[in-house]
């Protein structure tokens, strides 16, 4: 029997029952602790004995609070500068392997997705040799060959986000690039074909026609990176003792959150902290989200 | 099937199950509750196992304890949140002072040791200022288990290769000239650490915080103090070390080995532990001084010649249904001869136990130390080590200060006024109540 437009655009309940499991641990371990960490944050920092509610304090606090603006500052940078690289870096990579033999295409992808593959903890005491003051291998290899004075990468406060960049985008431009890479060969050949026969230039083609045809690819990218480098907390725990280095200049809000819990012994505020990232979060999310279907849309239909 | 369904079989089963459930309610009775131990580090780890098996010959055979080792750094963490939901709690935790102070905030987790301490002499015999450390207003929180004080560590065969004496470092300024000759010739004389700035500033009589919990209550000592540090790494007499940081072995200890330094300034427990650990070949090489001494204007000293870091401690958590045991344990801990006396041979820390001071294997000349008695250096140095104000903000205080607050002064970013200055707004604006509001 034939169902009415309506009836298939109602879920049947055997989808529902489907799901239900996922919502249920979703419940338990997600939203269950991100409510009682919403309460955390309105009581006050007692670590035992009886709590006292305190409303919205902490989160007034952090208004007034130099350090954290230093660290949503450095986590802006952080992000912004990560991503930028990252995908930047990942996307060339991409086109450069395309054009590898395919027996030596899979070795090359598989050797270049090892950082993301690696725990975080293990990568960042491999970047600590990396790092280190005079015999690390940056200095050792590229700062001293090229003439210039050692930098002291994980205490020098004009270095040090760059360290924290550097490990991030070690780590994921291997990752994006295989997946930017699956993007740009399921990329439809006629247009391409299309567009080269219509006269349009290697730039004009890449902006114009495969920018959109990736768009939806590069948009999990982005998004998959905004949220690591705003949950960024092993790497830099590893590299700077929990610490945001000298004078703050590697202080990220996850660092910052870790701190106030358990540095300061304060839950409530170190709880206000995490949730505070959730609008930027969110901010940086939405932009993601909408600016580049505009981009897209409108690339799409030059 | 019929016969397992059959009523006079489940009711057979029941009493039979009833009955293995009794058991072992009683068995459970009878048998000791282990007293759980959280400890911080491996090595005191077999310390502790030790004393549990010493505790058993020589007072309780029937004592049972689980000791448990965690990181340094992990150990409070998860003690926060033990503490926090109250849930799989120890009974007795040796915790380092740097972190004791975070767990004041509200009521404090710990017994109130006060009476206990006074009743068995302890309030006497062990050495005041470090009692004090572990104490909130007039209640006794916890019992030191290490003096604490801090001495240079001096490589014996640099400073004759330098042609130095220790003799010659009676003064900071002393040690200040001595470090700008050797600066010329390209050789740093300290390895400069963050934390310096708090033993500096406790050296001269300074404090992070005052009795009533105001931050740096000594500001201009505090300023003087920094700017000399900031002035030891211009002139590249002391050497920042990578991540800025003495207490890192892989990272220090390849500049010690590449004799990029020439002294450490450290309180027992680093000599005892990690310069041995991070050093070893360096057996005999090390020499172990008093600290050179501030003067006033007229170059007369106005300082004590040692200053304190850091020292675990004992305190007993106050949810425990095992109080009394714990205390007994803890006291024997701190009170017997052996207990010590294996504290500091086994490479722990040199006792804050007054008595134990005259154990004469703790006062036996050092191998490693090039045959120096640490022993003796330390108890001649026992009544200068300073006082140390406890406060609930100063684990934040002292992280602040170790992981890089300062070190832009050494870095030569910035002024010591501003730098400190900043570090008061910040600890002022956060960090949960004041001390005693409990």
């Amino acid at each position: 029997m034939q169902r009415s437009l309506s009836d298939r655009n109602l879920p049947s309940w055997g989808h529902v029952w489907l799901l239900a499991p996922f919502f249920v641990f979703l419940s338990l371990f997600w939203i269950t602790p991100l409510g009682r960490g919403l309460l955390l944050s309105l009581e006050s920092d007692t670590l035992f004995g009886e709590s006292t509610f305190v409303g919205w304090q902490h989160y007034r606090d952090l208004l007034a609070d130099s350090r954290y603006w230093r660290a949503v500052l450095n986590t802006a940078v952080f992000a912004v500068s990560t991503i930028t690289i990252t995908i930047t870096l990942a996307l060339v990579f991409a086109h450069a392997l395309r054009f590898c033999n395919r027996r030596i295409q899979g070795p090359l992808v598989f050797g270049l997705m090892i950082p993301g593959l690696c725990p975080p903890t293990v990568l960042a005491l491999l970047f600590l040799l990396v790092f280190h003051g005079k015999e690390g291998l940056l200095n050792r290899w590229i700062i001293q060959p090229l003439g210039f004075e050692t930098i002291n990468w994980l205490s020098d406060p004009d270095f040090i986000l760059s360290a924290v960049v550097i490990q991030a985008v070690w780590r994921w431009t291997g990752f994006m690039a295989f997946f930017l890479l699956c993007a740009l060969n399921a990329r439809p050949r006629e247009i391409l074909d299309a567009a080269r026969i219509d006269g349009a230039g290697v730039w004009s083609r890449f902006v114009n026609v495969t920018l959109p045809l990736i768009a939806p690819t590069l948009t999990f990218c982005l998004i998959y990176l905004i949220i690591d480098c705003f949950a960024q907390f092993a790497g830099s725990y590893v590299l700077f003792g929990g610490s945001g280095g000298t004078n703050d200049a590697g202080l990220l809000l996850v660092t910052y959150a870790y701190q106030k819990a358990f540095i300061g012994g304060g839950f409530g505020s170190g709880a206000a902290v995490s949730l505070s990232i959730v609008p930027w979060l969110a901010g940086m999310l939405i932009l993601v989200a909408m600016v580049p279907r505009n981009v897209w849309k409108e690339g799409s239909t030059r | 099937m019929n016969s397992f369904l059959n009523f006079p079989s489940i009711a057979n089963r029941s009493v039979r199950f009833a009955l293995i459930i009794i058991i072992c309610a009683i068995v459970n009775v009878s048998w000791a509750e282990p007293v759980k131990i959280w400890i911080s580090s491996q090595q005191d780890k077999i310390y502790y196992d030790n004393m549990v098996r010493l505790y058993q010959q020589e007072v309780d055979a029937d004592f049972q304890a689980e000791v448990q080792a965690f990181g340094f750094r992990e150990m409070p963490d998860k003690l926060a949140i033990a503490f926090k939901t109250q849930t799989n709690t120890p009974d007795i935790v040796q915790l380092d002072e740097v972190f004791f102070g975070m767990y004041l905030q509200g009521e404090a987790p710990f017994v109130d040791l006060t009476d206990r301490v006074k009743a068995v002499g302890l309030d006497e015999s062990i050495m005041p200022q470090r009692l004090e450390l572990f104490s909130l207003g007039d209640r006794v929180l916890g019992l030191p288990q290490s003096l604490s004080a801090v001495v240079i560590y001096y490589r014996r065969d640099l400073f004759q290769q330098f042609s130095l004496s220790p003799s010659e470092f009676k003064t900071w300024d002393d040690f200040m000239a001595i470090g700008e000759e050797l600066a010329a010739q390209n050789q740093p004389l300290l390895a400069l650490d963050p934390s310096y700035f708090g033993m500096l500033l406790r050296q001269r009589g300074g404090h992070l915080f005052s009795e009533t919990g105001d931050v740096l209550p000594d500001f201009e000592l505090a300023v003087e103090t920094l700017e000399f540090m900031g002035e030891l790494a211009q002139k590249r007499i002391g050497l920042m070390p990578d991540r800025s940081t003495i207490f890192d072995p892989v990272f220090f200890g390849g500049d010690v080995a590449n004799n990029e330094i020439l002294a450490i300034m450290g309180a027992d427990w680093y000599g005892l532990d990690m310069i041995q650990q991070f050093s070893s070949e360096l057996e005999g090489e090390w020499g172990i001084m008093p600290l050179p001494v501030w003067t006033d204007e007229q170059g007369n000293p106005n300082s004590v010649r040692t200053s304190t870091f850091a020292g675990q401690g004992l305190v007993v958590y106050k949810g425990s249904d095992l109080i009394d045991e714990s205390w007994e344990f803890v006291k024997f801990v701190m009170t017997n001869r052996e207990a010590n006396a294996q504290r500091f041979l086994q490479g722990n820390s040199f006792p804050a136990y007054k008595p134990a001071f005259e154990d004469i294997r703790l006062l036996q000349p050092q191998p490693f130390f090039g045959y120096d008695s640490m022993g003796q250096i330390l108890v001649d140095l026992a009544p200068e080590v300073p006082r140390v104000m406890m406060n609930p903000k100063r684990p934040m205080a002292v992280f602040m200060i170790r992981e890089g607050m300062l070190s832009s002064v050494m870095y030569g970013e910035g002024d010591a006024r501003t730098a400190l200055t900043r570090f008061k707004d910040q600890l002022e604006g956060g960090g949960g109540p004041p001390p005693g509001v409990n």
